[in-house]
């Protein structure tokens, strides 16, 4: 408490580190919601001008300009099915139908409240345990258990947004394809590259997302505009009643365990988080079946694990000097920057530092949640602009935004034939959802799934003496199981099928 | 048309779906030949996942297939149909244009440059989604470039497609104009 107090003053006792932070949260939350741009971007763009602050300050505009990015995200991807970053893509997939139907209000009321929840949470838990957890993941978590972690998670996700388990299936193998382009993860060889050297480096997942959720729904609004069937969102300012979050509290909870353990997992962070965590809360939900439809539990749940994941990724950073990702990555090069190496020793040597991050990740999250309920009432008026002017703004948005990642315009073009091809998947019942975690995990689990193969002699029954990969993978067999039981069950066996195919 | 004959044209679309997926899965098997050599970091290969992949499509699609042209045999008492009424088969242009013009503007973007091409896009795109009034068209193309100078090329000097040749020049003006 007296570390957490001590950092808490050095933030706050000086009038620049009050602007500073006032600065990093509103920079945050603008540029995670700027599709493309993302927290990233701020945070490249500043790392430079930390050399000039003092310690304390640089490295806490990166823990307040990270807790807010990860939030900043979940607006656009509720309001306009655009999400700010790969960690809000799984928020989309409810938050933006919740939006539809005229509960954008308590979509962004949910994501506000959650994240801020998660975000807490999530730096209470790093500052009490920070060393104990961070020797636990490292120890235990090998390449099998991480694969047969993506493993469960892909298992799960097969079940989301269709109403036809073969859709839902193909649109994930599709995913895990498109995953496979480019260099083999382990041996660097070039795969379905057709010569090309754009295809070297894999499909950016940037342009994909944008193309497959900002651009399809262009074209999907679009034509419905064109054929006289467009509705407009009804727009809500509706904030969810104590009684509506208490009914969360699980869902909470489990994403909070979730996002922190994921986060923990160098080089996994918020996006595995937000995946898994809107996976499991539709392995526990007693309708299944309406996740994708627009139900709370489908932004509570990814918007509580990706900031819980923020304090999380701390931990192996500043433990083990790992990054989870690019962010914390550049987190090192400010203590680079003012002569401090990160390592287990930080704690030692830098304790104050330490705890200053601490401190300003707390309360990072908990000045989202106020800002986020006076923003709330506000923010979902943009949906009273009419949709043939927000249209062509949107394209252009998500058109700066896929240009700005590696300033290569083949960018450009993958954004727009991933829209023409998430229209088409769309139209035919395909799963989105299921076709993001492909792309995403995809990666993760090969590169994981070849080196533990490696470790294991290729004996693929090692998999299972591990225990935690054992019981993982077990799981997992099990979820695809009980997936084809109750889909045979829930939609009059056969017959599910045309069901499916005309939604 | 009937109920029946709904289902056995759905059922016929879905089995060439099903169909589609093969011909997909069979080219991207076809292609793994290309870099299937065994690596010393890797003994089964790069091309030991995406075959993994292409089975899982093959029994998908065999599934999808094998429900639609076999599986599918009566209705179950009570329940509706739920197939829309097709499409006129009439070429709608507006919804062509809705799709053909970004890859249009970004081809044209390509050529001319962002900040050339980008008013034009916004101003066509509204008057195609349904926006008539000119004064409108002008001052909210006027006011999403202007906002789109300030933040991007004013503030964080985001890099924006350059165009080529002459075009290239007058979009540095441009961007140096305003910066």
């Amino acid at each position: 408490m007296e570390d957490f107090l001590t950092g808490t003053a050095l933030l706050f006792t000086n009038p620049a580190g009050i602007v500073i932070f006032i600065a990093g949260l509103l920079g945050g939350l603008v540029f995670g919601a700027v599709p493309g741009l993302s927290m990233l971007t701020l945070a490249a763009v500043l790392l430079p001008f930390t050399a000039w602050m003092s310690s304390e300050h640089a490295i806490m505009l990166y823990g307040v300009i990270y807790v807010a990015g990860v939030y900043g995200g979940a607006i656009t991807a509720i309001l306009f099915n655009i999400p700010g970053s790969v960690e809000n893509a799984p928020t989309a997939f409810d938050g933006y139908p919740m939006t539809r139907n005229g509960q954008s209000g308590k979509a962004i009321g949910y994501a506000v409240t959650c994240s801020a929840i998660g975000g807490t949470l999530s730096a209470i838990a790093m500052m009490a345990f920070t060393e104990p957890v961070a020797n636990f993941a490292i120890k235990t978590f090998g390449y099998p258990e991480i694969f047969a972690l993506v493993f469960f998670g892909l298992a799960v996700v097969a079940g989301i947004g269709t109403r036809s388990l073969a859709k839902g299936w193909l649109s994930l193998l599709l995913g895990l394809m498109i995953g496979a382009v480019g260099s083999d993860p382990v041996s660097g060889v070039p795969r379905f590259t057709f010569g090309t050297l754009y295809m070297h480096g894999g499909i950016h997942f940037i342009p994909l997302i944008l193309g497959f959720f900002a651009i399809s729904e262009v074209f999907m609004q679009g034509t419905r505009l064109a054929k006289g069937q467009y509705e407009a969102p009804i727009v809500s300012v509706n904030y969810p009643s104590f009684v509506e979050f208490w009914k969360m509290k699980f869902v909470v909870v489990r994403s909070a365990l979730i996002g922190f353990f994921c986060g923990v997992l160098p080089g996994i962070g918020a996006t595995l988080a937000a995946f898994m965590s809107y996976n499991e809360a539709v392995r526990w939900s007693k309708t299944p079946e309406k996740f994708g439809t627009g139900i709370p539990e489908g932004v509570v749940a990814p918007e509580t694990a990706n900031n819980s994941a923020t304090g999380a990724a701390m931990i192996p950073l500043l433990a083990l000097g790992l990054p989870g990702g690019a962010l914390t990555a550049m987190m090192i090069a400010v203590f680079n920057l003012h002569d401090m190496d990160i390592g287990p020793l930080i704690m030692i040597e830098a304790r104050d530092l330490v705890w200053v991050l601490f401190a300003s990740m707390f309360w990072a999250s908990l000045a989202i949640l106020l800002l986020g309920v006076v923003e709330a009432k506000g923010i979902v008026n943009l949906l009273r602009i009419p949709f043939p002017m927000l249209a062509p703004v949107i394209l252009v948005f998500a058109t700066i935004g896929a240009f700005a990642l590696r300033s290569n315009i083949i960018d450009i073009y993958t954004m727009f034939i991933a829209g023409v091809l998430g229209y088409v998947l769309r139209k035919r019942d395909y799963s989105i959802p299921a076709l993001v975690m492909g792309v995403i995990l995809g990666k993760i689990g090969e590169e994981n799934f070849a080196l533990s193969l490696v470790l294991m002699d290729y004996n693929f029954f090692q998999f299972f003496t591990s225990p935690i990969s054992a019981v993982l993978i077990s799981i997992g067999i099990l979820t695809i199981v009980m997936n084809l039981i109750r889909h045979r069950k829930m939609f009059g066996s056969k017959y599910a099928e045309f069901e499916g195919e005309n939604q | 048309m009937g109920d029946s004959k709904k289902l056995s044209a759905h059922r016929r679309k879905g089995a060439i779906e099903g169909g589609c997926w093969l011909v997909f899965a069979i080219l991207a098997y076809v292609y793994t030949f290309q870099f299937d050599a065994p690596q010393i970091g890797f003994q089964l290969g790069p091309a030991f996942w995406p075959r993994l992949i292409i089975i899982g499509i093959v029994i998908a699609a065999g599934w999808t297939i094998y429900s639609n042209l076999v599986g599918i045999t009566e209705r179950k008492e009570g329940e509706s149909t739920t197939v829309t009424a097709k499409a006129s088969k009439k070429v709608d242009i507006r919804v062509a244009l809705i799709f053909a013009s970004p890859v249009v503007y970004v081809i044209l973007m390509h050529q001319f440059g962002f900040l050339l091409v980008t008013p034009f896009f916004l101003f066509f795109y509204m008057k195609l989604l349904g926006v008539q009034k000119w004064r409108t068209l002008f001052i909210i193309t006027a006011f999403v470039y202007a906002t789109i100078i300030f933040v991007f090329v004013r503030l964080i000097f985001t890099y924006m497609p350059p165009g080529r040749g002459i075009f290239h020049t007058m979009n540095g003006y441009i961007v140096g104009f305003f910066s």
